[in-house]
């Protein structure tokens, strides 16, 4: 069944036709991996997704809702979590901080909670923490707890941000290059995460120019090249596919040999 | 003696101001340039219905207060849609507005010729005369301010803010509505500056539009730069602070046409070297970014 479903979907910048007729859909439960080269439209189309960005035309339904003009965090709330390709932290917040704001709070986020210091909004917060400590432990971060997230190195904020976007317990996980600027010796752990959320049924959307990790993990691939579709389908379709061949490395030549 | 309580109210009533514009500008990133704007409601409602209706100042207050918010909420409305400059600019120019709707809607404010006569808050049917009396209730209303305002900041409800100070869009990324914590924000500060608007005018019991000018919403945010933005206790040292220093300088026996202009220079001074070697503040963590 599909989870998402993306129809015609197009966003011009000043002219600039940076998704130009994009329909492809999402697979509930599974890894599919968005790929493409520079500039082809992987990003623009995670922000059109998550709502930062208002579409030109098209229209994206996630499960059975239109989510195509709603606002970023309406979008959150119906199961959406995101990453972001430049990564974005809440600099001068503790690393602990950063992860306690993904996680759900039924009660705690309101004025009067925090005034009245309500023994459930109290309540919610002991057990985040824990959640919090925890997650930071599955990204092996627990030890920066209480740095400033302005401090830490790329790859460390890379690494707090996934974490971040795991404790939303979203349906469906938008990661934009999860892996780049991650220490090699931290992508095993990384591919693990992204294969547990598959075992226990979320969906995950992923771009990524690691064409082991692609191949690696996706169930699927969907290849953008100018904004538009070329190919989809499994990892081993899409190596022996000519167009997505061509949109990588040009028209292929005689071998010299 | 008299005189020295006199600047504590005054420190007071701007400790109040301050932690209230910290609130928006330090802990919550929206900058505010029209502050004085909601104390100016505040001061105006209060007495109006003291002097016009003979309502009592405690009551007056708590009106005047919400009004403020609601005031507060006019302004939140557009912090939806503009940021930083912009949004500095819309809060500069509704300070502006208020302030020429004082002046000129003369058949209600007086206009220039301000309210005289506004009566003193009492307690059992005692007139708070004594300046250390007001002081008291000043330092109540201090406390309050501070103990609300410091437990909004030290909640998830406060991390929410301080989350959409360090990147609105990060925070929309993780489902907040960012646009109704702003308008919170506005909202709850408001109406702390509008406490402070009513208990200035019982106090001075004259009220004039000009105590409420832009350049006193830019004296409140220095203040809240100055001690430290996103800092409670860097709201009571800036306020302390550049309320009771320029004070100093009237004893140094200049004429008052030197020593004015002189005060305001050394303030400009102060802040250049604040911001040269300290931009956080006094005691504050959070930085311009």
């Amino acid at each position: 069944m599909e989870v998402l479903r993306i129809t015609n979907l197009s966003k011009t910048f000043d002219g600039v036709r940076a998704v130009d007729g994009l329909s492809f859909g999402v697979e509930e439960g599974a890894i599919t991996a968005l790929i493409g080269p520079n500039g082809s439209g992987k990003t623009v189309t995670f922000n059109l997704i998550t709502g930062f960005y208002r579409p030109t035309g098209g229209e994206i339904c996630f499960k059975d809702t239109n989510i195509t003009r709603l606002a970023p965090h309406k979008i959150f709330n119906l199961g959406i979590g995101r990453t972001f390709q430049n990564i974005r932290l809440f600099p001068q917040m503790t690393v602990l901080e950063n992860i306690l704001l993904g996680l759900k709070y039924n009660s705690g986020e309101s004025l009067l909670a925090a005034i009245f210091r309500t023994p459930s909004m109290l309540r919610e917060e002991k057990e985040n923490m824990q959640k919090a400590i925890a997650l930071l432990k599955t990204v092996g971060m627990e030890n920066k707890r209480d740095e400033m997230a302005e401090n830490l190195s790329y790859g460390q904020r890379r690494l707090v941000e996934i974490a971040r976007t795991l404790g939303t317990d979203s349906e469906f996980y938008l990661l934009d290059e999860p892996m780049s600027g991650i220490f090699p010796n931290m992508i095993p752990q990384l591919l693990s995460i992204i294969k547990q959320l598959r075992s226990s049924g979320k969906t995950v959307l992923f771009i990524e120019h690691n064409m082991k990790v692609v191949m690696d993990v996706s169930d699927r691939v969907v290849v953008l090249n100018h904004g538009k579709m070329i190919a989809a389908g499994t990892p081993a379709e899409i190596q022996a596919n000519e167009a997505v061949l061509d949109a990588y490395m040009g028209k292929r030549r005689m071998r010299a040999s | 003696m008299e005189y020295l309580l006199h600047i504590l109210v005054m420190a007071g009533i701007y400790i109040i101001l301050t932690l209230s514009l910290n609130l928006i500008v330090g802990f919550t990133g929206l900058p505010a340039l029209g502050h004085i704007a909601f104390a100016c409601v505040g001061a105006y409602t209060s007495s109006l219905l003291a002097l016009n209706y003979g309502i009592s100042p405690w009551i007056g207050l708590m009106i005047g207060a919400f009004n403020a918010a609601l005031l507060g909420v006019l302004v939140g409305a557009p912090s939806m849609r503009l940021k930083g400059d912009y949004l500095a600019l819309a809060t500069f120019g509704l300070g502006v507005i208020v302030y020429s709707i004082a002046k000129n809607w003369v058949d209600l404010t007086r206009g220039p010729m301000g309210l005289p006569g506004i009566p003193k808050f009492s307690v059992l049917g005692f007139e708070l005369q004594p300046v250390w009396a007001y002081l008291l209730l000043v330092a109540v209303f201090v406390f309050i301010t501070a103990f609300v305002i410091g437990r909004i900041v030290d909640s998830p409800f406060g991390r929410v803010l301080k989350s959409i100070r360090e990147d609105e869009l990060a925070a929309l990324s993780i489902g907040k509505n960012v646009n109704r914590y702003k308008l919170i924000v506005f909202t709850v500060g408001a109406f702390f500056a509008g406490i402070a608007g009513s208990l200035y005018a019982h106090y001075i019991t004259f009220i004039d539009p000009s105590s409420f000018t832009a350049m006193e919403s830019i004296a409140v945010l220095l203040m809240v730069v100055f001690g430290g933005m996103g800092s409670i206790g860097g709201s009571f040292i800036g306020a302390l602070v550049l309320v009771i220093f320029p004070e100093m300088l009237r004893f140094l026996g200049m004429p008052s046409s030197v020593a004015a202009p002189l005060r305001q220079m050394i303030y400009g001074l102060l802040l250049v070297v604040l911001m040269l070697r300290r931009p956080q503040g006094i005691i504050g963590r959070y930085r311009f970014k």
